[in-house]
């Protein structure tokens, strides 16, 4: 009984997150994208196993991810070690960084830096923001002072880097807290913060993210300094080629192996990193390891199939539907079309879910999962449509990301702590999987049909889907203090008050 | 006849939206939410499918209101469906302060009246204090004396010594509350239960105390399984 609606329950999650999507793609291409119906079938088989992915993800996150985050960040924290705490926040950022399947495709991207040195100074970029981020929560610095800081530092920075190499040094902040990641570092915090009882807590148990975030920009900003980059490479979406429908299949299979390897490589470390954990002083019983085990083995197979469905049936249909949509005669409509695909694909975007959750449990249901989805939608909207009008116009993405960021840092001002720490957080977190699977070929496939510059055009478009939330959802922060202010109290009617209470005195304590 | 109450609402978290919504429409003045977890089924497949996600909702209520709200949570919002939860209530026995009296009973139509009854209650709400992670334990002492399930709610506590200080942060330990609400006539067998399972001896260091429970609503599926057994 229970189990059955627990399964439909995150079954209707799931489709609710990528009919959406579906519904829009199948609608253009019959209309005025034509597709051929070999990539239309793959999009379609491809959206299946994005729902049945992320109804066996949701599931893990919350049964492995979220426990194990928690418990991990908890036990970091009672032994009030300052020696263990830190280092412990070093290693985990950078081995989960290095083992994130995106970062590698950037590296790949990177031409001009050799692929170890970027993927070791990343790394080495997250484990120090994420060791700063706790020493900052240890301190009782705000996080909106570190923001300014380091956010000065990349602008600053993004003024010498070359052009060319603008649109991938902020791609890199989005694209290397992915899926795995998200889950593990969010609810680390929130462990940390469990077990804190002064003021300052509950706004601390978010921002891990947000510092993560800055990291790997810093490092690729720094290093196209040292090595004197001057331009990214691209590899162009493969358009799915099959004779009849079990090549589709086959097509699906093959692809199967590589995210297999990928997540296995990226879960690992994770689960060592917990197993000598468990071992070490955690000690849960075994129901407990039972239920993270059966969770681990969810997030596993949800995010492969999620991987190989986007992969395979997204990657292509975005590339398309771009390249067919740009090359219209009236080349406009990419815009409006790509705002509303990027309305609803942020919703499939499987570390969202865990946000939306650990806000809502951390602000006992007061900030709802759905207004932050709202906003985290209507920013993905904006960016998409920012980004596309940039592909038509070719105008620098620094016109954009500056003063774009300049805004949010000024309304971090505005709204209390815990909003700006979940905005800066769900910059990372709305610039998944989706993003780099289906608006970026969408935004490549524009460019393409266009003629303009892959490199300094297209790309970019994650840096904007993990910059709009900032402001999205800060926004929803002012709104939440307007409301509060204008709640007027309820007086109480003195009339109403009955002639026996009206004769007690204000401070007796009145027996019922 | 009007004395006070604290109602609890504990309900699937999705549909607290609604609960809410007709409570404010009925004039309940205070509405503290609080979200919580049901505890893990003792055994078969269920375990490893998460846990259901609760909210938990305080409100004052007097005798009146209460006879209303809960028709209306009995018609309007289905209260009685299993899984979608129960509500009931504590009487209160006292309030500090005249003007809070007259806020927290504002438009409830409250009248002084007499004395509540406090002994006797048919059920019983049983709060569990125990250390966070513990809960299954605590409830596998619980289920053996017959209570069904429970909802867990996070919590932290304070202790009797002043918070300990780490740089600038202050730490608490976790602890877990669980609510059960049962027969009274279960009550010392599921409260002897989990002192012996799950007390001050064990790791889990939980405490149990119980509350009286004045009326319920939605709990049908044990009234029934009751009548089931009185027939046969």
């Amino acid at each position: 009984m229970l189990y059955r609606t627990r399964l439909q329950e995150k079954l209707d999650e799931a489709l609710q997150a990528v009919l959406p999507i579906i519904v829009i793609v199948l609608a253009l291409s019959l209309s005025i994208a034509p597709m051929t119906s070999g990539v239309l079938l793959a999009f379609l088989l491809g959206g299946v196993l994005l729902v049945a992915g992320m109804m066996f993800f949701t599931l893990g996150a919350e049964l492995a991810m979220e426990p194990m985050g928690e418990k991990v960040g908890s036990k970091v924290t009672q032994t009030r070690k300052l020696w263990l705490i830190l280092p412990v926040g070093f290693f985990l950022g950078a081995l989960i960084t290095v083992s994130e399947p995106d970062l590698q495709v950037l590296a790949g991207q990177v031409q001009s830096i050799p692929n170890s040195v970027l993927i070791l100074s990343v790394a080495g970029g997250v484990g120090l923001f994420l060791a700063l981020a706790l020493l900052r929560m240890l301190l009782g610095v705000r996080l909106r002072t570190l923001l300014l800081v380091f956010y000065a530092m990349v602008i600053a920075l993004s003024f010498v880097t070359p052009a060319d190499f603008l649109a991938v040094a902020f791609d890199a902040g989005g694209v290397t807290t992915g899926p795995m990641t998200v889950p593990f570092i969010l609810s680390f915090g929130v462990g940390i913060s469990a077990i804190r009882s002064d003021s300052n807590a509950h706004g601390d148990s978010f921002g891990l993210i947000a510092l993560c975030s800055v990291g790997p920009v810093l490092a690729v900003l720094a290093l196209s300094l040292i090595y004197r980059a001057d331009g990214a490479l691209y590899s162009p979406a493969v358009v799915p080629n099959y004779a009849d429908t079990v090549e589709l299949r086959r097509l699906f299979t093959e692809a199967l192996p590589t995210y297999l390897g990928e997540i296995a490589r990226a879960l690992l470390p994770i689960m060592a990193f917990f197993g000598a954990f468990q071992l070490v002083s955690l000690r849960l019983n075994r129901l407990s390891l039972a239920r993270i085990g059966v969770g681990l083995l969810y997030t596993y197979v949800g995010l492969v199939v999620f991987l190989t469905g986007v992969n395979v049936g997204f990657m292509p249909a975005g590339s398309y539907l771009g390249k067919t949509l740009a090359s219209l005669p009236y080349r406009w409509v990419v815009v409006p079309v790509g705002m509303l695909i990027g309305y609803y694909i942020v919703k499939a975007e499987p570390a969202v879910y865990v946000l939306m959750r650990q806000v809502e449990e951390l602000t006992s249901g007061a900030v709802t999962g759905a207004a932050l989805q709202r906003s985290l939608s209507v920013g993905v909207s904006v960016s998409v449509g920012l980004a596309l009008l940039r592909v038509l116009t070719g105008l620098s993405i620094l016109w954009f990301i500056v003063p774009g960021y300049v805004l949010s840092l000024a309304l971090s001002f505005f709204v209390p702590d815990i909003f700006t720490a979940i905005a800066f957080d769900s910059g990372g977190v709305a610039s998944g999987p989706m993003t780099a699977t289906f608006l970026l070929p969408l935004a490549t496939g524009a460019t393409l049909a266009v003629g303009g510059n892959v490199v300094t055009d297209a790309f970019g478009v994650v840096a904007m889907v993990a910059m709009t939330p900032l402001i999205a959802i800060q926004l929803l922060g002012v709104s939440f203090r307007l409301r509060e202010r204008r709640r007027v109290p309820l007086a109480a009617n003195a009339d109403d008050i009955e002639a026996a209470i009206d004769r007690l005195d204000d401070y007796e304590i009145i027996a019922l | 006849m009007s004395e006070l109450y604290l109602m609890t609402t504990i309900i699937d978290r999705k549909l607290l939206p609604r609960f809410v919504a007709l409570y404010q429409e009925r004039h309940i003045p205070v509405n503290l939410i609080s979200l919580g977890h049901g505890t893990v089924p003792p055994e078969g497949a269920a375990r490893f499918l998460g846990n259901a996600e609760k909210a938990v909702c305080f409100s004052l209520v007097t005798a009146q209101t209460w006879r209303e709200t809960k028709r209306a949570l009995r018609q309007t919002l289905h209260i009685d469906v299993p899984g979608v939860g129960v509500a009931f209530t504590v009487p209160l026995s006292s309030i500090g302060g005249r003007r809070e009296l007259a806020f927290l009973t504002d438009g409830q139509n409250f009248t002084r009246g007499e004395e509540s009854v406090m002994r006797g209650t048919e059920r019983e709400l049983i709060v569990i204090i125990g250390n966070q992670g513990y809960s299954e334990l605590i409830m596998d002492a619980a289920r053996e004396a017959g209570a069904y399930g429970g909802t867990i709610v996070h919590a932290r506590g304070t202790g009797m010594e002043r918070a300990e200080r780490f740089l600038g942060i202050s730490l608490a330990s976790e602890k877990d509350m669980i609510f059960i609400v049962v027969k009274t006539a279960q009550r010392d067998l599921i409260m002897q239960k989990i002192m012996l399972k799950a007390g001050m001896e064990t790791p889990a260091k939980a405490i149990a105390f119980s509350l009286p429970v004045s009326d319920t609503a939605g709990l049908r599926l044990m009234d029934a399984e009751d009548e089931d057994a009185a027939a046969t």
